[in-house]
């Protein structure tokens, strides 16, 4: 009987941490950045028979979208970071674009707190990708490479939430850089994703009032992909 | 019996260790390296033909600390670039300071970064250190991305009051 019980222990603690590994889900956590330019019809003066019509340029950083996001939800993001996650290795994996945040606790620790912002953003494929890659038949694994394409990528109102003080559409020419995720014996887990739109132009929104905006918006900002982006979520 | 035996077997395993120590190959000393300051006449020297040094390589673990933070390894520069982009989610001049540093740092993918953090901090407040950093550069392409990243401060932000939140 005891022996019975003793294996009924074992195969139920096995079992629960199968389950564990099994529930374990790794993603790629990337940053999510903006450099773009706002041109806007400034104001008409005139001076005698001189009249002077001003273009106004302004510039939307990161930062500034952020907070736009969290006057929209409702919720304090200074010292937030824009991040998109992807799943990996997740049949229809999703992506998600979120503001984490972090509040020191110790010197050490801290609370981290992410808001998904997912439905403020939207992208676009507006022409199939001209690809640049191999792929290994064998062992039906995809190998770094290129992907070209026309991309559009929006900021939108949320139904449901207070509008946005900015909306804009932007497109361009997008680059997507695929480097395979190889982990312990040479196993490819996925695929990581670093897109990019540099010099994407198009229009926008401002309390009622268009603009024409232009700039960089960038996944994973060219740099080198490195364990410090991924992450297992339990 | 047993305490003299043990005592015995201690007593050999010291003599032998002793012995393995006596006659191991004492290492030799290193070869005197040429002296740098050896005088050779100009004319001489143009026409020596010097054998290209044999390069070792070493792990950076090996190195002494100076020799090491002199060649980060991916792993520093992965911290440092870390390091950066947190930085410019603050709003505070230290963090500002810190990343202005970088921006002259000997690794092409720090200074990179370091201009990249400089954006996001979003402060006009970095365009002098930005425009000494652009005076002392040499590599066009990074003149170009300091330049363009000078301009782009000088920008005012498109909304300059969010409604604060609670």
């Amino acid at each position: 009987m005891k022996t019975c019980f003793k294996l009924c222990a074992v195969s139920l603690l096995t079992f629960a941490s199968v389950a564990s590994v099994q529930a374990a889900q790794t993603n790629i956590v990337q940053t999510l950045n903006f450099k773009l330019t706002v041109w806007s019809q400034g104001p008409t003066t005139t001076n005698g028979n001189i009249v002077t019509v001003q273009a106004n340029q302004q510039s939307i950083i990161t930062k500034d979208i952020i907070g736009w996001l969290g006057a929209a939800t409702t919720n304090n993001f200074v010292n937030g970071q824009l991040l998109v996650i992807n799943e990996l290795g997740v049949p229809a994996a999703k992506t998600h674009i979120i503001v984490r945040t972090k509040t020191p606790i110790t010197k050490k620790t801290a609370i981290t707190n992410d808001v998904d912002v997912s439905d403020f953003f939207a992208s676009v494929t507006y022409a199939a990708t001209v690809n640049n890659f191999s792929y290994d038949s064998a062992n039906n694994v995809v190998n770094a490479g290129t992907y070209r394409g026309y991309w559009g990528f929006y900021l939108l109102n949320n139904p449901g939430y207070p509008t946005l003080p900015v909306t804009f559409q932007v497109t361009g020419l997008g680059v997507d850089s695929a480097t395979s995720i190889v982990g312990q014996k040479k196993v490819v887990y996925g695929l990581v994703d670093q897109f990019s739109i540099i010099n994407a132009a198009g229009t926008g929104e401002m309390n009622g009032n268009t603009f024409i905006i232009a700039g960089d918006i960038t996944i994973g900002d060219g740099k080198k992909f490195s364990t410090k982006n991924l992450e297992v979520t339990p | 019996m047993r305490l003299t035996t043990l005592v015995a077997v201690l007593l050999l395993t010291g003599l032998v260790l002793f012995l393995a120590g006596w006659f191991r190959p004492h290492s030799k000393p290193a070869a005197a390296a040429p002296s740098p300051s050896s005088s050779v006449p100009l004319e001489e020297a143009a026409s020596i033909q010097v054998a290209a040094p044999q390069l070792q390589t070493v792990a950076p673990s090996t190195l002494p600390p100076v020799a090491a933070a002199a060649t980060p390894d991916a792993q520093t520069i992965e911290n440092r670039i870390a390091e950066l982009e947190t930085l410019a989610l603050n709003d505070d001049t230290n963090s500002l300071q810190l990343i202005l540093v970088a921006l002259s740092d000997a690794n092409p993918e720090i200074r990179g970064a370091a201009l990249e953090s400089t954006i996001q901090f979003g402060s006009p407040d970095a365009i002098p250190a930005l425009q000494s950093v652009l005076a002392k550069t040499e590599l066009a392409e990074e003149k170009v991305k300091i330049q363009e990243a000078i301009e782009f401060l000088k920008l005012p932000p498109l909304v300059t009051t969010v409604p604060s939140m609670p």
